[in-house]
């Protein structure tokens, strides 16, 4: 062995030692497991808000099990192997796991979220989830685009039917600066499960007749070609097929694409929801953004035409199936810790951008879209996630047809068809 | 016949390029921004700003998780030459009903779909607990890769004429002493093949380590993969990720590639 | 080959070579997959843990949910065609290729490497990198040189999503195919070659005559790992189409997978991987048949 070798050798052992040390040590505290950083996008100052939290305090250890590959396969594997994480983030799985899951009704975070915000997550009146954020998708526009369009600055609440918003598109669409109105992703999820739930969401003011419709649906009783609803909402969205920026191949932009387009202020529209809205800043910090809802008729009272919807996209759960009661224990604490305390709320407000849905929040987001977002929460101009009610797999199904009727491959009937015989195949 | 030479030479040359360019694109774009990549993905970049690589490398954790693979994969190699082979040689040469089964037993489990026991497979080995560690992961390597190694060497092993063994059996050597001194080595060039496939296949695998590596160990397709999938939108460091990932195969492969060369020429002449 | 005359010489042997490999085999793949196979014949819900017993034995009914889902049949067929493409592409340019560079080619080391370097990436990332170039790369080319073929993603329309596939899948295999083909051409004795070039025979008659038949060995093991390969295609299914536009290049594989984590299905799923694996045993089994009659005649 040369010197070097040696040297290298040493170091290396030294390096293991200290390791196993350090593993050792970190023993002593509770470990408490998190399948991955809620959203991959905001990893960075996730795990930056976890090693806050376990300098904070010297009970517990959040650990993060990193997410790589598909969320339910590695929630499946891991349970199934006895090793499912303290906490997890929960969409449609819900309901899948939503019997190894800890009755959290007591807890401080709980007790705090805003009325209607658990909804998805309670069972017979318990609450097992909390809830991370709202978020909210519609028509989102560039302010200084849209400013230039109608010569001076535009006002949201001059778009309440769909042949004022065509009247907008059109003069978008005239703008030298833009290259078309509007940006359409052709993504399956942005057509199958937001884009779908308008149609849903705009049958009916009253909740219960809304899911009234989706039950219809599965017996096969509800013909969408006869259904109001159905036809407005497709006459709106051929109107926006109409501007596309991507006209020749609705399918193949990207969701960067989207952020590119809107950004740069190549198109004035971008139908989509305020996730993108750091991907928006970062693309071009000096523009102000704003959503409009998505009109289906020429009437301003018709339901939906004035509100966008408003959702809770997914919950974080804790084990109990597998879990010990000091690691659920710990696993409260953290979650506690963003909704209580003014470092874990800078994190969830200004670093992960989720709107808080907990009156303990002192501090609020600051940017024009997310003010506008939360004003529409306060107006009760919020529509239904119906997708929340889609099944596993629905979106999916749903995206796929919707996917063909863009590409002109089906028509509004072929779609109605699809569309049925999807919600037939559910029990 | 000159003629013939050259466009076989323009062949490879152009198959050549097609195979390799996208890896062209990748360098290229590992150099740029997030922007100037969605811009123009064919633009060469302005300036070869390394900053990528090195957001990539600390972001990775490339130090530990590169060496977690290099154990990982030298052990699970070292397992499938060994075991494999010697298996073949068993087969091959103790034919009998049981031998023909295992055989064939051996050749159908290589089309069983992981999909098909995937599930089962992470909940037998997490309720003995035996998973999180590289060293049950080796094992699973033996039990996953035994099939493919055996095969390709029966494949070879049943060409080699069995009158070696006998002279070697009238010497007085027993099996085992006939295997490893006669047999395995006029198996190296298969060897060196074998160990190619089991290294590429073993270092860039996913599926397998996503199941049993969820915390500890983790090698570096899983930390490449949790790495691109929070950066797919900041193409310039992804592929700076990927580069990083690839690298060290190719230089491998460089580096045995004159080892298999050799070995395949020295079994031709024997 | 040897005869054993005792049950305890035949149980040495066996020890000495065979127990460890197969202790292995049996207890990791064996195992489970028998498990699985179980699995398929209950109500299991993919996340109770398998010796809890909460879940009921249900005779076919998953087997009849499988074969009654439509998506899955058009996988099937799918999946069919697109293995028999790669197969054939692939052993064609792979053995050509092998050919080219075992002759006397300049710099051939270097293009032995060039065509064996998509093997050393793994699928997944195979599949990012050749999205980024069906989608961006090649629409950026086709705004630079107006060629209509360029204009849009590839990966958006269904024929042209198809063939990408099936260009990824040729392009990663053909490489490894190629090793095994070169083994075979350099394995052919150098005095049989000799011997016919002083026989006057040509290139190509030395190629069809002497060569391909010295080497079907390299043949059967090719075709048989690209069957193998082609029909569990799914890394690269996954990340360079996700089975779009609308769910038309999904295949089996990837359909089994999605119908157990997407729509939650376990045990329909379960049950399709089962059958899949029945089809594809029956596929390999009759080519390994046949390539060995072959190989048995040409020895």
């Amino acid at each position: 062995m040369s010197k070097n070798t040696r040297r290298i050798v040493f170091v290396l052992f030294i390096l293991v030692l200290t390791l196993s040390v350090a593993a050792v040590q970190a023993q002593d505290r509770v470990q408490v497991t998190i399948l991955g950083t809620i959203k991959p996008e905001i990893a960075d100052p996730f795990n930056e808000a976890v090693a806050t939290y376990n300098a904070a305090q010297d009970q517990y250890e959040v650990v993060v099990i990193p997410r790589d590959g598909d969320p339910v396969q590695m929630m499946t594997s891991l349970s199934a192997s006895g090793n499912m994480p303290t906490i997890t983030n929960m969409g449609q799985e819900f309901s899948l796991f939503r019997d190894t899951l800890c009755d959290v009704t007591d807890t401080t975070f709980s007790q705090h979220a805003f009325p209607g915000t658990q909804a998805d997550v309670t069972i017979d009146g318990r609450v097992y989830g909390m809830p991370i954020t709202i978020e909210a998708f519609g028509l989102l526009y560039n302010q200084a685009v849209l400013d230039e369009a109608v010569g001076g600055t535009f006002d949201p609440a001059t778009i309440t039917t769909r042949s004022e918003l065509a009247e907008l598109l059109a003069a978008v669409d005239a703008l030298e600066s833009t290259e078309a109105a509007i940006h359409v992703s052709g993504l399956d999820w942005s057509l199958g499960a937001h884009f779908t739930n308008v149609m849903f969401t705009d049958q009916s003011a009253d909740a219960a007749e809304r899911v009234a419709f989706i039950d219809a649906l599965k017996a096969g009783e509800a013909a969408l070609v006869e259904n109001e609803v159905y036809a407005g909402w497709l006459d709106t969205l051929d109107l926006l097929l109409q501007y596309n920026q991507n006209a020749g191949s609705p399918l193949a932009p990207t969701y960067d694409d989207g952020v590119l387009a809107l950004g740069l202020g190549e198109v004035g529209f971008w139908f989509m929801g305020n996730w993108a809205l750091p991907n928006l800043f970062e693309m071009n910090p000096d523009v102000a953004y704003g959503i409009l809802p998505v009109p289906i008729s020429d009437d301003p009272a018709t339901y939906g035409n004035t509100a966008i919807s408003i959702g809770v996209p997914s919950n974080l759960v804790i084990d109990c199936a597998q879990s010990t009661p000091e690691e659920q224990a710990g696993a409260i604490d953290f979650l506690n810790w963003f909704v209580t305390d003014p470092v874990g709320q800078d994190y969830w407000v200004n670093r992960f951008n989720f709107l808080p849905v907990y009156d303990t929040f002192e501090i609020q987001p600051q940017d024009a879209a997310s003010q506008q977002i939360l004003q529409y929460a306060a107006d009760g101009l919020s529509l239904q996630w119906m997708n929340n009610l889609y099944p596993a797999g629905g979106w999916q199904a749903m995206g796929a047809s919707m996917q063909k009727y863009v590409t002109g491959q089906i028509d509004r009937a072929g779609l109605a068809g699809e569309l049925e015989a999807y919600w037939q195949t559910v029990e | 016949m000159k003629l013939k030479r050259v466009g076989g030479l323009i062949a490879a040359v152009v198959l050549a390029l097609f195979y390799l360019f996208p890896f062209a694109v990748v360098l290229m774009n590992s150099f740029k921004g997030r922007i100037e990549v969605l811009r123009d993905p064919l633009a060469l970049p302005t300036n070869l700003d390394f900053s990528n690589y090195a957001d990539a490398f600390t972001r990775m954790n490339y130090g530990t998780t590169f060496f977690n693979s290099l154990i990982v994969t030298v052990l699970s190699i070292m397992l499938l030459t060994i075991f494999p082979s010697m298996l073949a040689y068993y087969l091959a040469r103790f034919e009998n009903l049981a031998t023909k089964v295992i055989f064939i037993l051996l050749v159908v489990s290589m089309i069983v779909p992981f999909q098909a026991l995937m599930i089962p497979f992470a909940s037998i080995y997490g309720r003995l607990d035996l998973l999180n560690n590289r060293w049950s992961l080796i094992f699973f390597y033996l039990g996953f890769g035994v099939s493919l190694s055996t095969f390709l060497y029966h494949g070879f092993i049943r060409t080699i004429p069995i009158a070696l063994d006998e002279s070697a059996a009238i010497e007085g050597a027993t099996k085992f002493q006939i295997f490893w001194r006669i047999i395995f080595p006029i198996l190296r060039p298969t060897t060196a093949t074998i160990v190619i496939l089991n290294a590429l296949w073993i270092w860039n695998d996913y599926l397998l380590p996503s199941l049993v590596l969820f915390i500890n160990d983790r090698t570096l397709p899983l930390s490449t993969y949790s790495f691109y999938g929070q950066y797919t939108s900041d193409y310039g460091v992804a592929m700076a990720g990927l580069i990083l990932s690839i690298t060290p195969v190719i230089v491998f492969y460089l580096f045995m590639q004159r080892n298999i060369l050799k070995g395949i020429a020295e079994g031709a002449v024997k | 080959m040897y005869i054993e005359k005792t049950f305890a010489q035949k149980f040495r042997s066996f020890l000495t070579f065979a127990a460890i490999p197969l202790f292995a085999f049996s207890v990791v793949l064996v195992i489970p997959f028998l498990v699985g196979v179980f699995l398929s014949f209950t109500d299991w819900n993919g996340i109770q843990a398998i010796d809890s017993f909460d879940y009921n034995v249900i005779g076919l009914s998953n087997f009849t949910a499988a074969l009654s889902d439509p998506t899955y049949i058009n996988t099937l067929v799918l999946t069919f065609a697109y293995v028999t493409l790669v197969v054939v592409i692939t052993n064609v340019i792979a053995f050509l290729v092998a050919v080219l560079v075992t002759s006397n080619l300049p710099a051939r080391n270097f293009f032995r490497a060039a065509f064996f370097i998509p093997n050393l990436i793994g699928g997944v990332i195979l599949g990012f990198i050749w999205q980024f170039i069906f989608s961006t790369f090649i629409t950026r080319l086709g705004d630079l040189t107006g060629i209509p073929l360029f204009q849009y993603s590839w990966l958006v329309e269904t024929d042209k999503a198809f063939i990408a596939l099936v260009i990824v899948g040729v392009w990663q295999l053909s490489g490894y195919m190629m090793l095994i083909y070169i083994a075979g051409l350099v394995g052919i004795p150098q005095e049989v070659i000799e011997a016919s070039t002083i026989d006057g025979a040509t290139t190509s008659q030395q190629l069809l005559h002497i060569k391909i038949p010295l080497m079907i060995q390299a043949f059967t093991i090719s075709i048989f790992l690209t069957l193998r390969n082609s029909f569990m295609v799914f890394d690269v299914n996954l990340s360079l189409t996700r089975g779009g536009p609308f769910r038309s290049t999904e295949m089996a594989t990837l359909h089994i997978y999605n119908e157990a984590f997407i729509s939650q299905h376990f045990g329909t799923a379960q049950a399709q991987a089962i059958i899949l694996f029945v089809i594809v045993a029956v596929v390999a089994t009759t080519q390994v048949i046949i390539s060995k009659r072959l190989e048995g005649r040409a020895l």
